[in-house]
Order: C-alpha cells, then sequence, then structure tokens
C-alpha cells in the first residue's frame, strides 16, 4: 500500500508545485485505474500489458480535459472555487464510477500468482513484488525525466517561478498539461498495481487523496524524494497498525497523525530539523 | 428593516406557515421538515464560507455530532430539550477542535484537515459499537417533548423552520456587527486586516464554533425527526450535499444557502418525479431509484454554478429583479 501512497503522493507534488493547487480529485483517478484495469483484464481478456498500455494512453487525457476544463480556468479565481469543483469532480467520478462497475469491490486476477517467496516468518507474494518493483520504475522513470530531459526541467522551472519561465520560452500552460497527465498516470497505475492485492473499487477515494495528501506533506515538498519516503512511511505505518492493534483503528490514527503534522509542521516533518535553510517551495 | 426585507420575508413566512396545512401527508411533511434542518446546516457554511472564506468539509461530522450527542442523551433519559442543547454544544466544542487547525492552515490544506476530522469522527462511530451502535446505528430515540407533550408532525415542523428564521436572524445580526465587519475584513487580506488590530485567528475560530454550533443543533433536531441517528447520513458525502446547497444557493448574502437547501433536498423527488412521465424507460426507472445519480446531478450542478453562475441562484434573481446584483465576483 505504501508504494501507492508514493505514486499518489508523487503526483499530487507534481500538481501542487506546477498548478499551485492540491489536486482533490487524485485519489479518485486511483480508483479509476483499477477499475478499467479491470474491465481490460477481467471483461476483455487483456494483459495487464494492456491494461498499462490503455491507462497509460488515456491518463494523458484524463490530465489535459482535468487541466484546460478545471484547474486553468479556475486559476485567477478565489483559491475556494478550484478546491470546490476539484472535490466535486472527484465524487462525480467516483459516483459515475460506481453506476458503470457497481458499489462492490472487484476482485482482480494475480499478476503472477505461482510466485510467493518466504523468508523466515514473512512471506512476500508475487503481487507484492510486481507492485514494489513497478512502482520503482514508475518513479524512477518520473525522476530520470524530471532532472535529464528538456521537458522534465521545463516542468520544474514552471514549478519553481511561473514568470520566469515563460521570459525564456516555455509554454507554462502546456508544461502544467503534461504534468498533470503524469501526475494522473502515475495515480491510475497506481490503482492498477495495487488492484491485485486490494480488489479494484470499493474504496473511499477521499481517504486516498487525503492519504497522498499526507504522504506529500509528512515528506514534504522540497525535494523529488521527499514524498516518496513519505508514502513508504504512511504505508509502513499503516500496516504497522493493522498487525498490532486493529485494523478499525488505521484510519484514526492516520487521519489524527495527519492533523498533527498539519499543525505542528505543514512544511514537512523534515522542517522540523532544517527550518533554518531557504528555498521554501510552499504551496 | 426596510421594505424589500418585508417584501420577501412575509411570502416567505405565509409559505412556511401554509406548508404543512396545504401538503398533507406523512411524506411531504418530511420533507419540509428534512428541508429546514438542511438549511439551518446551510446558514451555518454560509457563515463560514461566505464571511470568513473557509471551507470546511466537516459539516456533515458537526452534524452526526449533534445527532449522535442529543440521540443517546435523550435515550438515556435526559429531558429531550435539554439533550439537544447539550449535542449542539458537544457538536460546538468539536468544531473548535477542528477549527484549531485553521490558525495555522488556510484554503486546501484547510480543507483537507476537515475531510480528515470528518473521516476520524466517522471511524470513532464506527468503532464504539456499545455506545454508537457501529454500522447499525443508533434507534429508538424517543421523540421531542415539550412539558410531556411530544412534538411531532406539523409541530416539529413550525420548529425547525422556526429554528431556521433563528439561525438566520443571529448570522443577520453577525455579520452587521464589528464581528461580522472584522471578519469580512479578514476574508479580503487577512493582513491588511491585522494591520489594523483585528485579531483574525480569534475571529474565525468563533465563526468556526458557531456554525458548528448551528449545525450540531440541526443534527439534534434530525436525529428527534428520524428517531434513528446511522453513520451513513453523516459521511463526507453529506458534508459535499451541504456544501452544494450552499454553493447552489449563493454564497452570500449570508441567508442565501436556505434557497439552495430547499432546492437540492427537492431534487431527488425532482428526478422521481420526471422518472414518472415515462414508465416504460428502464433509464430513467434506475435514476428514480438509485440515490447515485443524484449525487451525479448534484455534482454536476455544483461545478455548472461554480463555473458559470458565481453568485448562486439568488445572485441571479437579485440582478434580474433589481438589475442590480452582487457585482464582485464571490470571494470563496
Amino acid at each position: 500500500m505504501g508504494s501507492v501512497y508514493a505514486l499518489a503522493a508523487t503526483g499530487f507534488f507534481l500538481i501542487a508545485t506546477v498548478a499551485r493547487t492540491l489536486n482533490f480529485a487524485h485519489g479518485s483517478f486511483v480508483v479509476l485505474g483499477g477499475l478499467i484495469s479491470y474491465s481490460v483484464v477481467v471483461s476483455r481478456g487483456g494483459s495487464a500489458l494492456t491494461a498499462a498500455v490503455v491507462l497509460l494512453l488515456l491518463a494523458p487525457l484524463f490530465g489535459v480535459l482535468l487541466n484546460r476544463s478545471i484547474i486553468l480556468p479556475l486559476s485567477k479565481r478565489p483559491p475556494g472555487a478550484s478546491i470546490i469543483v476539484l472535490l466535486t469532480a472527484g465524487l462525480l467520478i467516483d459516483n459515475v464510477a460506481i453506476l458503470i462497475w457497481g458499489k462492490d469491490p472487484l476482485p482482480f486476477p494475480s499478476f503472477v500468482p505461482e510466485l510467493s517467496i518466504s523468508m523466515g516468518t514473512v512471506f512476500i507474494t508475487g503481487d507484492a513484488l510486481a507492485v514494489l518493483l513497478g512502482t520503482a520504475v514508475m518513479l524512477a522513470g518520473c525522476y530520470l525525466f524530471l532532472e535529464r530531459t528538456m521537458l522534465g526541467k521545463a516542468i520544474r522551472a514552471v514549478g519553481d517561478n511561473r514568470l520566469a519561465s515563460s521570459l525564456v520560452g516555455i509554454n507554462a500552460r502546456r508544461v502544467q498539461d503534461i504534468a498533470v497527465g503524469i501526475a494522473v498516470a502515475l495515480a491510475m497505475i497506481g490503482g492498477f498495481l495495487i488492484a491485485p492485492v486490494n480488489y479494484a473499487g470499493g474504496t473511499l477515494a477521499l481517504a486516498l487523496t487525503v492519504k497522498g495528501f499526507t504522504a506529500m506533506v509528512v515528506g514534504g515538498t522540497r525535494s523529488f524524494w521527499g514524498p516518496v519516503a513519505g508514502g513508504v512511511l504512511l504505508g509502513l505505518m499503516e500496516a504497522g497498525i493493522s498487525r498490532y492493534l486493529s485494523s478499525g483503528y488505521r484510519e484514526i490514527i492516520v487521519m489524527s497523525f495527519l492533523l498533527l503534522i498539519l499543525l505542528v509542521a505543514p512544511q514537512g516533518l523534515q522542517s522540523l530539523w532544517r527550518r533554518h535553510q531557504g528555498g521554501d517551495l510552499s504551496i | 428593516m426596510n421594505r424589500t426585507t418585508w417584501f420577501v420575508l412575509l411570502p416567505v413566512a405565509a409559505i412556511v406557515l401554509a406548508y404543512p396545512v396545504l401538503m398533507r401527508g406523512e411524506y411531504l411533511l418530511s420533507i419540509g421538515v428534512l428541508m429546514g434542518i438542511y438549511a439551518i446546516c446551510a446558514v451555518a457554511v454560509n457563515l463560514l464560507l461566505g464571511e470568513t472564506g473557509q471551507i470546511s468539509l466537516g459539516h456533515a461530522g458537526f452534524l452526526g455530532m449533534g445527532a449522535y450527542a442529543t440521540g443517546i442523551l435523550a435515550t438515556a433519559g435526559v429531558p429531550t430539550v435539554l439533550a439537544l442543547l447539550l449535542g449542539a454544544l458537544l457538536a460546538a466544542l468539536f468544531g473548535l477542535v477542528v477549527g484549531l487547525t485553521s490558525i495555522r492552515l488556510q484554503h486546501s490544506h484547510l480543507a483537507m484537515a476537515t475531510i480528515a476530522a470528518q473521516i476520524i469522527f466517522l471511524e470513532l462511530v464506527l468503532e464504539w459499537e456499545p455506545v454508537t451502535g457501529g454500522v447499525y446505528g443508533f434507534s429508538g430515540i424517543p421523540p421531542l417533548s415539550v412539558a410531556g407533550s411530544p412534538i411531532t408532525g406539523p409541530a416539529l415542523f413550525y420548529l425547525v423552520w422556526g429554528v431556521v428564521g433563528l439561525a438566520v436572524w443571529c448570522s443577520r445580526n453577525i455579520v452587521a456587527s464589528r464581528v461580522g465587519i472584522a471578519l469580512a475584513a479578514v476574508r479580503d487580506d487577512e493582513t491588511a486586516a491585522g494591520s489594523v488590530g483585528i485579531n483574525a485567528t480569534r475571529s474565525k475560530l468563533q465563526m468556526f464554533t458557531l456554525s458548528a454550533l448551528y449545525t450540531g443543533l440541526a443534527g439534534g433536531l434530525l436525529a428527534f425527526d428520524l428517531g434513528y441517528a446511522g453513520h451513513q447520513s453523516f459521511n463526507v458525502h453529506v458534508s459535499m450535499v451541504i456544501l452544494s446547497m450552499v454553493v447552489l444557493g449563493g454564497v452570500r448574502p449570508y441567508w442565501a444557502g436556505t434557497v439552495g437547501a430547499v432546492l437540492i433536498t427537492v431534487l431527488p423527488e425532482a428526478l422521481r418525479w420526471l422518472a414518472q412521465l415515462d414508465r416504460s424507460s428502464p433509464v430513467l426507472k434506475a435514476i428514480a431509484e438509485d440515490y447515485t445519480y443524484n449525487l451525479v446531478v448534484n455534482g454536476i450542478l455544483v461545478i455548472v454554478f461554480v463555473m458559470f453562475l458565481p453568485n448562486g441562484v439568488v445572485g441571479i434573481l437579485r440582478s434580474a429583479i433589481f438589475g442590480r446584483g452582487t457585482a464582485k465576483g464571490r470571494n470563496a
């Protein structure tokens, strides 16, 4: 689960830095990713690879649609407007998904059913490995893209200073399209990867949104790996709570943890010991 | 009160008084009661969103706090009126705690914090089964009674709408008071307001608490109305529905949400009516029976209103009647 949070948090972080807004519909894209891949793999009998390709084709479409129809037109308005519309858009996606796929979680076939490794008392299923591997590949690819390519550099430039980047000839709108597209792709692939472990659909997408946000806040927004670390930490924390306490208290503890962090260190945990450094990437 | 106010107020009062007489039958009356309860919530959100510019998605939590606290206390033998007031106070306390986050957080971070608070509340209700009834809900709440006589049916309807009137009247006084003007200043520019000596933190916290108090009172009334409190009535979707009432009615003036509350409460009935036009169509039948369609229509309405009609129904009517309207865009 931590990997999904890491993917979601990274997407959150991308949109937050480039578009200066929190994507309240993010969790809905995670759920949607799982459901679409369910349709491809189970209903149509496609392979997992086909599902991934379909998602990667659809994600930029959703991203551009989200950016052009909601984020950009509302960027000039008071922040409340985009918050309300993004939240509503998320709930709209959830409800349309319920109409298409139904309310109940759908069982998803395992990617690699025969594989499972045991190390002493710890069992690792093939699916869990696939999730970890897939996440690592996605994140590494995303990191290299942002660091090494011109387009990636343009995304970071727009995030740093929108006006200055448009002065040197960067098309900020298009760059924002791409950034939102990548973020949506990360979310949807996350939903796809976790589907065999957690079933497709049936979860509260808004809770996922809040957790992606939690992971971002915990990790801090100073570097690419901050949200990733936050996601992994959150996943480990949830696993620990489920194992040693009851899973019912998991949400309560995680949400209380978020409130605490927001009150004590809204810039991320690392800001507690790095408070005096400059270059703050506030949202 | 000027002439325009009376011009609006008198017909509304007449409609409210006549409603139980004209709309016979339990079902229509219960819808009327529900409209009133949501109107209280909408006024509460109006106060917070319109006057302080803060977005809360925790209002269904406050509603639930009021409902559960009132229901549990009343069932335990506490006099029902006292239970109602205690429930509202507990909700206000909850609002105060959630409002504390608003000291350091703004806009989207605050919205996230209120969603988190809402989820915590709901999970606690589910986990604390011996007291709250868990997933099955808390049932067997006695009706509200004053001096031994139960208040149900039309009496409850009048009481609920009386509370709506009271809430609107209180809001009016607050908006016109020093506190209200200070809040408007904070909303428009917090730094500038601070520089002229306005304590933004305190005013915002006060509004958060007051808003939760209104909503808790509505929750208590809901518990008495239904005789039951179930977790599904207080989830994030309900928070969104309450917010959508305010968006539809208008973020300002302070009473515009009541109009939205009436419209949104009627929406499922309107869809059902629409479905009866052609009974043979399976699509329309599904629309009438599945609440999900209602949420979809609701969502589309919210997006359309925020993007294209930011002054809400009240703003549109105002500019249509008076030719002026709130020219300044909404400040939510």
